[in-house]
């Protein structure tokens, strides 16, 4: 039992470790929109481990992680960095959100191939980042 | 012997509380509850829809479901012995005071033994409960009215 105990121990310990590798991704859009995007999120690197930002039409989805201790200003962030996007994409529209959920839902959305799943997704992750109950 | 004799010698005899196990003990078994219970909110952010903001009620609901079936098994006592507050304080101290409480009077009868008495003790952890986040929620509010805070 104690054996058991201390692999789980060690490897929970070890995937801690690893896990969380900070990385800015961004896809779907033209190379300097790409190269926009990474800026913007860049310039607030003291609080984002890892981001990722798709385009899809007219949409802009970004699922952002924060630090832990950044955690706490967790709106305060999106509003800042939504406003900032939305200022150097005014013709697109903006779903920024910091919720894990999102980021998942947004990294999965690079595999998807077909227009109509796509647009299923986008309109899916829209809704989520509204939900409030 | 006098009153204080007496106390003096109770507290000779007295084992000591190992108060540092105790404490570590209690960490370890609230760590590890809480562990399985983000482990379950991860899981139904990633099978369902549900975002960081309301994996939280499902979560609590599975947590304390797992506790009355634990405690109907009498498995969380075994816990609670080993884990004290450890394994009190986190949601599923609230699951095993039910079920405990209606399994020590269900002789008494259904209506009367275990409806009358399930909430003995987990009725006050509800009032408190809802009390506390009233309080909770009206400070919050004056905080945003200020303009300390956003919600």
């Amino acid at each position: 039992m104690k054996r058991v105990i201390a692999i789980a121990g060690t490897c929970l310990l070890l995937a801690g470790c690893g896990a969380g590798a900070g990385e800015i991704r961004v896809s779907g859009g033209e190379p300097e929109e790409n190269q926009k995007v990474e800026e913007v999120l860049k310039e607030k690197d003291g609080r984002i481990v890892s981001a990722v930002a798709v385009f899809v039409h007219e949409d802009l989805l970004v699922g952002v992680q924060v630090k832990p201790f950044s955690r706490f200003s967790k709106t305060k962030i999106e509003e800042e960095l939504t406003k900032e996007l939305e200022k150097a994409f005014p013709e697109e529209t903006v779903t920024l959100s910091t919720d894990l959920k999102i980021f998942w839902e947004t990294d999965k959305l690079d595999e998807l191939e077909e227009e109509d799943k796509l647009h299923k997704k986008v309109e899916t992750i829209k809704s989520l980042s509204k939900e409030e109950t | 012997m006098d009153r204080q004799a007496y106390s003096q010698l109770e507290q000779q005899i007295t084992p000591k509380t190992p108060i540092a196990l105790n404490l570590v003990k209690a960490f370890v078994t609230g760590g590890i509850i809480c562990t399985i219970g983000q482990g379950i909110m991860y899981f139904y952010m990633y099978f369902f829809d549900f975002t960081e903001r309301t994996a939280g009620n499902p979560t609590v609901a599975t947590m304390i479901f797992i506790a009355m079936l634990l405690t109907g098994f009498g498995k969380y006592k075994r816990i609670a012995q080993f884990g004290g507050a450890g394994s009190a304080v986190p949601v599923t101290g609230f699951g095993n005071a039910m079920i405990s409480a209606a399994i020590e009077h269900r002789t008494e009868g259904y209506v009367l033994g275990v409806g009358g008495n399930m909430f003995k003790l987990a009725g006050s952890v509800i009032v408190f409960g809802v009390f506390s986040a009233f309080v909770v929620a009206l400070i919050k509010t004056i905080l945003v009215k200020l303009g300390v805070v956003g919600w």
